[in-house]
């Protein structure tokens, strides 16, 4: 065909193709084998020896016949492997009609199907062995074809079911012997239950009466065992606890809630309950802890529950009755210490006065014993006269009208001191008075302190007005001193231009001495003003005295009034005082003067000097201090003083004399100041008819008394030798007044009208001393001045002229290196001879 | 026995065209028991309709095949585009260099001439797993 033609190889190639493939075929087909027969090897090796291990006998039949066994079976049948291989079944199977059994093999056998049933085998030595027989039917070709059986030996199982049948059997006679008894006992339980019930119903209500008694105490109440445990607890108990219930029952010991200090006691008491019902306490107090750490005090009441270990308790709660019976004791102690220390007398009487009480300081204050006071009326220890107002003031009280009162109460001894007596009256529930308290104070010392206070602050009050007054004239005095300083030093002047005869003479001296009185007065006004009082001279009272006696001012006044003796009389051992002659002499004078005037017809008067020595002070009419003093005593028999006016007599411008008869109104109030710029008192005793009697009190020195100054000094003296001066004064007059005294005592004398002039002036020439005014305006006053111009001239000499009193700037000035101070309105004599003392030096 | 579970990663379905059935059922015998699925043609009608039907991943083609040539089937499967992507080895007793060209030009993927082991056609077809 075709195909040929074209290719002879391709039908070799096709061939051969499927040859190779057949090849491979079989190639692989034989492989397979090789390892297949390898496997079957394996697993035949695999089952031999599990054929040899199992305990379960395996063997092979063919025919009837055993061709193959394995040990086991060997081991159950008895049969050696070589006595067993080729005897036929019936050596281990009984006869066939023995045992329908094995029927069941020989059946299985001959329909080759499979089987497993029981039976018993021929053992070799006979006996028959029960068995457990699977078989199965192996089909194939004659070689292999047969039956295979397994045969496990069911010996033991078979004993061991056996014994369990007896077991079963004996059990199931048991159970029956268990069940009648349980049956019977069962019935008596029904029985015993149904009597319980009814115990319990009875124990029930019982209970609930019980509980209910627990419950509503009132008392907090609770069942404790023998471990201390809190079995039951009632809601007081909660309420004391501050736990509920659930925290407390069964939960917490009794022992939390007692205070540490009480715990061992109440212990051991639980203790001595357990072995002895009576043997401890059933009541006691202790302190209980709350859960909130509150401590309350308790009474506890606590006993055995009869036939049990534990003990019922109650607790109640005393805190506040406690506290309350603590307040009480406190209050009442309180109340004992109270009327027992009080400074005050208490007395407790019945509603008739009759006293049933009254404290120490009662029978201290009047000296009584106790028997004198107790059962005696309250009456008949006031004061016989305030005993109406008493009897009054106690039915008012009953009325309900209390107000202090006070009241002389009568001492044994008979003082009198004076109560301030409170009293209030006791009712009872029904508002029935039963009784008065009278609290009574002794204000005997309290009421002197008043009065004594009392004439202290008018004492004050009179002392500052006086020094208003003093420092208001003061500030008058400056510029009044100017105004005078002038009318004297002209006055002055011009008497010495009037010849003597001539009628103008008596004009002119009159000015002169009016000029020198205005100053007196002014000086006056400077001793109110407690300023111009220069108490640095040493004075014997005794020479003042002696000096006044001499004076023209007395033989004035012994010719105006001539009915009036009077009376030196003088202790010669008089010690010296410091002070100013000045002013004592102006004091003795006023004095004197209101003496004389005091007496409208004849009459007495006596100046007495002497040494007094107080120990303590003496709170007369002024408050004077202890110590040495020398007296001045100015007494007399006329009108007196009336207890209204003493108070003010020492007051300026106070005065009962007629106006223009005398004086300033400022006499006694120069006194006054006099005797406090001395640092002295003044003690008056006046009674209206009968005189008064004025003391004065000077501190006493030791310092020996100075040579008395000259009263007498030559106009030579104190003459100037043509020294120049330079004044310095703002005011016109008082610089002209000056340059004409200079001028006439032989100075050269220029004057300037201010502190800057005279610093100009000084820095162009010199002077051999500058006359200074202190106070100058405007501009810078004198101190200043002497300052600048010491700057200019250290040795700078100056006299200082002033017409107030020594201040402080003269003070410093004279620190400074200025000589003395004259003070204005000066007459020649003076201020020639401090110019001269300050020229010398 | 290594080859199984590499080779049909990607190759799974073969079809074998020849009309000599020891060497196709042989074949369909080898693959199927290696894991692969496998068609077998013994016509080239069959082998087209088959191809179309059920696109396999690669072709065993012989040539000399009756009804339809495998020439003719090579051409019908490359020109179609349900197929033309399938790789086609012609095996073929056919062994002369214009016939192996025939082949070629027709769009087979390589032209294997008989006979061949089995292991060597094996060898060919797992060439196209990785491709």
């Amino acid at each position: 065909m075709k195909k040929i033609k074209t290719d002879k190889g391709e039908k070799q190639r096709r061939l051969l193709q499927e040859y190779i493939f057949n090849l491979e075929d079989v190639q692989e087909k034989a492989e397979e084998l090789a390892v297949a027969h390898e496997k079957l090897k394996q697993s035949q090796e695999l089952l031999m020896a599990v054929l040899g291990c199992t305990t379960h006998g395996v063997c092979l039949i063919r025919n009837g016949t055993f061709v193959w066994c394995n040990k086991a079976l060997t081991d159950i049948l008895g049969w050696e492997l070589g006595e067993i291989i080729g005897k036929t079944t019936e050596a281990i199977y009984p006869a066939v009609r023995e045992d329908e059994k094995a029927n069941v093999i020989y059946g299985a056998f001959q329909q080759r199907r499979s089987v497993m049933h029981e039976c018993e085998l021929v053992h070799k030595d006979g006996h028959r062995v029960p068995c457990l027989v699977t078989g199965h039917f192996m089909d194939g070709d004659d070689s292999s074809r047969g039956y295979v059986l397994s045969i496990t030996d069911f010996t033991e199982r078979k004993k061991i079911e056996e014994e369990l049948i007896q077991h079963r059997d004996h059990l199931e006679e048991m159970v029956k012997e268990r069940t009648a008894k349980l049956q019977w006992v069962n019935d008596q339980l029904h029985r015993e239950i149904n009597e319980r019930r009814l115990v319990e119903n009875a124990l029930k209500e019982s209970e609930n009466w019980y509980r209910t008694i627990f419950e509503n105490t009132g008392t907090a109440t609770a069942i404790l065992d023998e471990n201390k445990i809190i079995l039951l607890a009632n809601a007081e108990c909660e309420k004391l606890s501050g736990y509920t219930r659930a925290e407390l029952e069964g939960k917490k010991c009794w022992t939390e809630f007692v205070e540490k200090e009480d715990l061992d006691r109440m212990l051991n008491s639980h203790k001595l309950r357990r072995h002895n019902r009576d043997a401890a306490p059933k009541n006691y107090e202790f302190r209980f802890r709350d859960r909130n750490g509150h401590v309350k005090d308790i009474i506890l009441t606590i006993d055995m529950i009869p036939g049990t270990n534990r003990s019922v308790t109650s607790l109640l709660d005393i805190t506040e009755r406690k506290k309350a019976e603590e307040e009480r004791r406190k209050s009442e102690e309180l109340y004992t210490t109270l009327i027992k220390t009080m400074p005050d007398i208490v007395v407790r009487t019945d509603v008739n006065g009759e006293i049933l009480f009254v404290n120490e300081v009662g029978l201290k204050k009047g000296g009584y014993s106790r028997e004198e006071v107790i059962g005696h009326n309250i009456l008949s220890f006031v004061a016989p006269e305030e005993r109406r107002t008493a009897t009054d003031t106690m039915l008012n009280m009953i009325q309900q009208r209390l107000y202090p009162i006070e009241y002389h109460i009568t001492a044994k001894d008979g003082r009198k001191p004076l109560f301030e007596v409170n009293g209030r009256i006791l009712r009872d529930e029904d508002g029935f008075p039963y009784g008065f308290v009278f609290v009574c104070r002794d204000i005997t010392e309290r009421r002197r302190t008043e009065e004594a206070r009392q004439r202290l602050e008018e004492r004050l009050r009179r002392a500052e007005k006086m020094e208003v007054l003093g420092t208001l004239a003061g500030g008058v005095a400056h510029d009044l001193n100017n105004v005078l300083g002038v009318l004297v030093g002209y006055s002055e002047l011009l008497l010495e231009r009037v010849p003597e005869g001539n009628h103008l003479r008596k004009y002119t001296t009159n000015i002169l001495q009016s000029g020198q009185k205005g100053a007196a007065i002014i000086q006056d006004l400077l001793t109110l003003a407690r300023r111009g009082v220069a108490v640095s001279d040493v004075i014997n009272l005794n020479d003042i005295v002696s000096g006044y006696l001499k004076s023209p001012e007395f033989e004035r006044l012994k010719k105006f009034y001539p009915c009036i003796t009077l009376d030196a009389i003088l202790d010669k051992e008089l010690l010296n005082v410091k002070g100013s002659p000045v002013h004592l002499e102006k004091t003795l004078l006023n004095l004197v003067s209101n003496a004389a005037e005091a007496i409208s017809d004849y009459g007495d008067i006596t100046i007495r000097t002497e040494n007094r020595y107080l120990d303590k002070h003496v709170n007369g009419y002024d408050h004077l201090q202890e110590g040495d003093y020398a007296v001045l005593q100015i007494s007399d028999n006329g009108k007196g003083i009336s207890a209204a006016d003493i108070e003010k007599i020492f007051e300026p411008f106070y005065t009962k004399k007629v106006m223009g008869r005398s004086g300033t109104g400022l006499g006694l109030a120069v006194v006054w100041g006099t005797v406090k710029d001395h640092e002295g008192y003044i003690d008056v005793q006046s009674k209206e008819g009968e005189g008064s009697v004025f003391s004065l009190y000077f501190p006493i020195t030791r310092e020996a008394k100075m040579v008395s100054d000259l009263k007498m000094v030559s106009a030579e003296s104190y003459m100037g030798g043509g020294e120049s001066i330079l004044v310095v004064d703002d005011v016109r007059e008082q610089r002209e007044l000056a340059v004409t005294m200079l001028s006439r005592l032989g100075y050269r004398v220029n004057a300037v009208s201010s502190g800057e002039e005279a610093v100009e002036y000084l820095k162009a020439r010199t002077v051999d001393l500058m006359v200074l005014d202190m106070i100058m305006a405007p501009g810078i006053d004198g101190l200043e001045t002497y300052k600048r111009v010491l700057e200019i001239n250290p040795k700078q000499k100056a006299v200082i002229v002033s017409g107030f009193s020594e201040t402080e700037q003269v003070e410093n000035a004279q620190k400074l290196g200025a000589g003395c101070y004259v003070r204005k309105p000066y007459i020649m004599e003076k201020i020639g001879l401090a110019i001269r003392d300050e020229l010398l030096k | 026995m290594l080859w199984k579970g590499e080779n049909h990663v990607a190759i799974k379905k073969i079809l074998v065209v020849d009309d000599d059935k020891p060497i196709s059922s042989y074949l369909l015998r080898k693959f199927t028991k290696l894991g692969y699925t496998v068609y077998v043609a013994e016509d080239g009608e069959k082998a087209v309709k088959q191809a179309f039907s059920n696109p396999p991943d690669i072709i065993l083609l012989d040539v000399k095949l009756p009804r339809l040539g495998g020439i003719e089937v090579c051409k019908r499967l490359k020109a179609d585009d349900r197929t033309k992507d399938i790789p086609i080895l012609i095996l073929s007793a056919k062994a002369q260099s214009f016939e192996i060209n025939e082949g070629l030009e027709a769009g087979a993927d390589k032209y294997l001439c008989k006979p061949m082991s089995f292991p060597a056609i094996l060898d060919e077809i797992r060439a196209y797993d990785k491709k």
